[in-house]
């Protein structure tokens, strides 16, 4: 998958990594109470994200499976902040996360063990 | 009124504001000029008018006031160009066509040229409504689109936000979202408002929340939307119209002129220059890079900050000032013609002279009222005070004033020296104006053709109409009225010739009588056929 998803995509694919594999209408019914969607909306996205490859759609009933998962879309989203905002420094983005606010011990110690582990 | 009419009348309008608005847009609160041009708008695409006699039109003399399809010869001022006319076409058939009828007999004047224009009347409007059609496709693709693309926004999740809308009182509820599809934030919405924000905008500081939120909220409190939906109503039905286009483009501007001056009114004159900072930033995020090399919108974006630096507190002065220049405007611009007031059959020798001496405006010589050539009726004429006095009033003041005062000030019947009856013994074909008429007769009052060149052509008549109505004899003729007489009239006084009952033509002539010049056909001392005469 190729293109950039639009947050409003990112949406319906939020609510399939959430779920599972739903029919459209479910997507469209939970939609409605999240975000106010009105069913053709969601319809609408729900195609485009299959014109983008990120969802394939099977029968019965318009069942919707999601073709990339949650961690690729986030490695993906980073990368590109990394290349655009951190000059493609990862150690940037880092000392910039680490700088941003109190972390409390635990967060500080989760983070070592992190890296330890890599 | 036809369509070629309307759009006539508010391209002068239009224009009037154009010229207002160059003069006066930063002397007068800015919310003035959406109403002007909404004004503008309803007079586009409302099938009705308001009457008045303040109306230039009035001013200007157009007899049919009501209902012409086409516009035929406005008078023009001071010898001006026929400016206002409303079909070319119509013009050169209109001149051409009075020459005609002063030498055609009887019947109704038509030429093969106002035929003709009829048929191509066909393809006229063919291409009318392709033209509707097409931008009305274009409009609508557009906005559809735009709405569909919003209706994919989030919900936003902000205190300031939420606070912020908490204490305004407005009848519909008004949404924010956001979405990463748009770069700037609007509104949408009739009767549920929702505010867009760009996704990023969100997370900016509260002022900049601040600024964004006031300025849509003043959009919907003020009906912006609305009035954008109509304003592409009227551009799709009069697209031929290119004052209509700068209307379109001066409109928008004004629109979001009118919206900064509301933002400053709440917010107070100290905040211009933290709002116009505002402005400034989010074109530069929208279009990523400094303004000085930015393209189309940064005329406009130059306008609103130079309005907003200019921004003063308005005073009571300058409302009153605009209210007075609004309704100006609208009362002398955008209202129609008064059609002239049915009067009694009797004060003909007034409508005569109203009709000659009301072509007239300050510049015209002032025409005197002709009885024919006979040198004593000119004597019968000139002691009588009555039929002299409409004349002075006019002679002092020819302004619309006066065509009111006219109207209602005329002396009444009973001053006016009462015209002899007698036998008409005409024959052939002939025109006048109907007296009276019961069923078995009909008392005429002759009226002749006159053209420049003719030895009863005064110099004093209006000259550029090329001819003049003018009474043959001063006395009233009576005429037995034959058993199968036909009648007819003109449809809208032009076209096509239509026969009627004698009951229709009572009607009409009580209803048009004092503009209609009508025909006769004499044979054998009665009148076989009368028919409405086409008069420019």
């Amino acid at each position: 998958m190729e293109t950039k998803l639009f947050d409003s995509e990112l949406k319906i694919m939020s609510v399939l990594w959430r779920e599972g594999d739903t029919t459209a209408k479910r997507i469209s019914d939970i939609l409605k109470e999240e975000v106010g969607w009105n069913m053709n909306t969601t319809y609408t996205l729900i195609k485009r994200c299959m014109a983008k490859g990120a969802i394939e759609r099977y029968e019965p009933n318009f069942m919707c499976h999601a073709l990339i998962t949650r961690e690729e879309v986030q490695a993906a989203e980073t990368d590109e902040l990394i290349d655009k905002i951190y000059d493609g420094s990862v150690e940037k983005l880092f000392a910039s996360l680490l700088g941003r606010k109190k972390l409390s011990k635990e967060q500080i110690d989760k983070l070592k063990r992190i890296v330890e582990e890599e | 009124m036809g369509i070629l009419q309307r759009s006539l009348v508010a391209g002068v309008l239009i224009l009037v504001i154009v010229v207002v608005r160059a003069v006066f847009l930063n002397r007068l609160p800015k919310r003035a000029f959406p109403v002007l041009w909404g004004v503008v708008i309803l007079r586009l695409l409302l099938p009705f008018a308001i009457d008045s006699s303040f109306s230039v039109y009035t001013l200007l003399h157009t007899e049919n006031g009501g209902d012409t399809k086409i516009e035929i010869s406005k008078k023009p001022s001071d010898g001006a160009p026929e400016v206002i006319s409303g079909s070319t076409s119509a013009v050169i058939f209109d001149t051409t066509s009075q020459q005609a009828s002063s030498g055609l007999q009887g019947k109704a004047d038509r030429l093969p040229g106002l035929t003709l224009f009829k048929e191509y009347e066909k393809i006229y409007s063919g291409v009318w409504i392709v033209g509707i059609i097409c931008f009305a496709a274009i409009f609508s693709t557009r906005y559809f689109r735009g709405l569909r693309e919003f209706r994919t926004a989030l919900p936003v999740e902000n205190t300031f936000i939420e606070n912020w809308l908490k204490d305004k009182k407005l009848r519909r509820k008004i949404v924010v979202r956001m979405s990463d599809r748009i770069t700037a934030p609007l509104t949408y919405g009739l009767w549920k408002p929702v505010i867009l924000f760009p996704t990023k905008l969100v997370n900016e500081s509260s002022q900049r929340l601040e600024y964004v939120l006031w300025h849509e909220y003043i959009h919907i409190r003020r009906w912006h939307t609305a009035l954008k939906i109509l304003l592409m109503v009227a551009v799709c039905m009069h697209w031929f119209n290119p004052l209509v286009w700068v209307m379109y483009l001066l409109l928008n501007r004004d629109i979001e002129l009118s919206c900064d001056e509301g933002v400053l009114q709440c917010l107070g004159e100290a905040a211009r220059k933290d709002y116009a900072n505002t402005l400034i930033t989010m074109e530069e995020k929208r279009y990523g890079h400094s303004l000085l090399y930015s393209g189309f919108s940064k005329s406009d974006m130059e306008q609103r900050i130079r309005s907003i630096m200019k921004y003063k507190k308005t005073t009571v002065i300058s409302i009153g000032v605009a209210v007075v220049i609004v309704l100006g405007i609208i009362i002398v611009f955008a209202t129609s013609p008064k059609e002239k007031q049915n009067k009694e059959p009797v004060s003909k020798d007034k409508h005569i002279e109203n009709v000659v001496s009301s072509d007239a405006e300050e510049d015209m010589p002032q025409t005197e009222p002709v009885s024919g050539i006979e040198s004593e009726s000119q004597e019968e004429q000139t002691p009588s005070s009555e039929n002299s006095s409409p004349e002075t009033e006019l002679g002092s003041k020819p302004s619309s004033e006066s065509d009111e005062q006219r109207e209602s000030e005329q002396p009444p019947p009973e001053q006016q020296q009462e015209p002899q009856i007698t036998e008409g013994t005409q024959e052939g074909t002939f025109k006048g104006f109907v007296v009276a008429a019961d069923g078995r007769t009909i008392i005429i009052d002759e009226q002749k053709w006159v053209q420049p060149g003719d030895e009863d052509w005064k110099d004093e008549y209006y000259i550029p109409s090329g001819f003049e109505v003018v009474d043959a004899s001063d006395i009233h003729a009576s005429y037995p009225l034959s058993e199968n007489c036909k009648f007819y009239y003109l449809e809208d006084h032009w076209y096509p010739q239509v026969e009627i009952t004698y009951e229709e033509f009572i009607n009409y002539q009580e209803e048009h009588g004092e503009n209609v010049l009508w025909y006769f056909e004499a044979k054998d001392g009665e009148i076989v056929e009368v028919g409405e005469n086409y008069r420019p």
